[in-house]
């Protein structure tokens, strides 16, 4: 594969991971947090959760798009096999991984549909965010068929699919979760009211991001086992070594998340506005962690762990 | 006790762990015929390359290129029935003696490509 083809699915994948975990955090977001955030409040979070579903919404065709191209190109002898009929029935049609390929644009095609035609109803707990929210986490389970997993033999691929979904939706739920919790963690800045909803918020939020590491790190220790026997502990390769990486910005997305959970949500009642905006601060952050930690994991998607 | 119980709970899961094998890693050349950097003897029927990783047949290519140039190879390559992980690609005519290369291309189920190339000679 030429290093351009390289940067550009790295750069596809990483806005796909992206795009997505934001849609599913954002669209799971009034599934735990129920109560409804006073008015004022109210009505500017929902134009910013709105405004940040038309921007992943708009972002995940256009990714998805850049990565078929990209790959198929790569396959092929450059962009000139995207209009070869034979190429193009041979990707979709007789390659494993086609049927994939267009389950995903199927997928793509309907919850871009979806986020049009609700648009003004998003997000919110209704069938429509539900319907959207399953749309974009079936899109990130199906990467496992276009990935390492579908290298796998028939027998072991079952189980390492399911660790990939529990690794992926644990994530995207918490990641993605943490755009609407900055979200309110701003309004919060502007408007004392909030207060008792962003308290609720956070204790939500927390047991949520609870369950949804512990499936993440039970997905990453089903998965963590084929790779196991290509670690050369002498001489890792740049997949090993990425993956060390991704393990510290985890570990340092943690500890943030531990320093919010123990310590300053709790002050947000004794010293509510610099705990709040101490939180809001660590947010950021992390989310800033996350992006880097998407790229890094897009990164791994196309490098060989045995280098 | 505890601990011997832990053990033996998780058995299975390392017996499954260490049974998986370096499985996920991209597809690459693991054996030709004839061998990189060979010379043979008597100028052979059709190319076979063995790769680490089942391949995607319809994507995957081996291109076979004279000495002065020139195409040698026959039709697309297949895959071997017997070894899912072999692309074999038939040769238009016995080989003239001289001085060959094989392009080859794998495509694995992965979705990731691997690009190579590797010279061999037929001798009078
Ligand atoms: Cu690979």
């Amino acid at each position: 594969m030429t290093d351009g083809f390289f940067v550009l699915l790295t750069a596809a994948r990483w806005a796909q991971f992206l795009s997505l975990f934001v849609l599913f955090g954002v669209l799971l977001f009034p599934f735990y947090v129920t109560r409804a955030a006073p008015a004022p409040s109210g009505e500017r979070l929902a134009l910013k959760m709105r405004r940040a579903v038309l921007i992943a919404g708009a972002a995940q065709p256009l990714s998805i798009l850049v990565w078929l191209a990209a790959s198929m190109a790569s396959m092929g002898d450059g962009w000139s096999s995207l209009r070869d009929a034979d190429f193009l029935k041979a990707f979709f049609f007789e390659a494993s991984f086609g049927t994939i390929w267009l389950a995903r644009l199927s997928l793509t095609i309907v919850l871009v549909g979806v986020l049009a035609a609700a648009r003004g109803r998003l997000p919110a707990r209704n069938p429509a965010t539900a319907f959207a929210l399953g749309l974009a986490g079936a899109l990130l389970i199906s990467q496992a068929g276009i990935g390492h997993p579908a290298g796998l033999p028939l027998g072991e691929r079952p189980i390492v699919v399911a660790g990939y979904a529990l690794h992926l939706l644990g994530g995207a739920a918490w990641i993605g979760g943490l755009w609407p919790l900055g979200a309110i963690l701003a309004e919060l800045q502007k408007d004392d009211r909030a207060q008792p909803y962003v308290e609720v918020a956070l204790g939500r939020f927390a047991t949520m991001a609870s369950a949804s590491v512990g499936l993440l790190l039970l997905g990453a220790a089903i998965n963590i086992g084929p790779e196991m026997a290509t670690l050369k502990a002498s001489n890792p390769s740049a997949w090993w070594w990425a993956a060390a990486m991704k393990a510290v910005l985890f570990g340092a997305l943690i500890v943030i998340a531990c320093r919010n959970r123990f310590v300053l949500a709790p002050s947000l009642a004794i010293r509510p506005r610099e705990a709040a905006r101490d939180l809001l601060r660590n947010v950021i952050v992390d989310q800033g962690l996350a992006v880097v930690l998407l790229a890094v994991a897009a990164f791994m998607g196309v490098t060989s762990p045995t280098g | 006790m505890t601990a011997r119980l832990r053990f033996r709970e998780i058995a299975p899961v390392l017996s499954f762990l260490a049974m998986v094998e370096s499985a996920s890693a991209h597809a690459h050349l693991k054996s030709a015929s004839p061998a990189p950097d060979s010379v043979v003897e008597t100028a052979p029927q059709d190319v076979r390359i063995a790769f680490s990783e089942a391949i995607e047949p319809s994507l995957s290519a081996i291109t076979i290129v004279g000495p002065k140039g020139q195409v040698a190879t026959a039709g697309k390559a297949f895959v071997d029935r017997a070894a899912p992980a072999t692309l074999v690609v038939k040769l238009s005519q016995p080989l003239p003696p001289g001085a060959y290369e094989a392009r080859w291309r794998c495509v694995g189920m992965d979705s990731h490509v691997m690009r190579g190339s590797y010279h061999f000679q037929v001798r009078p």
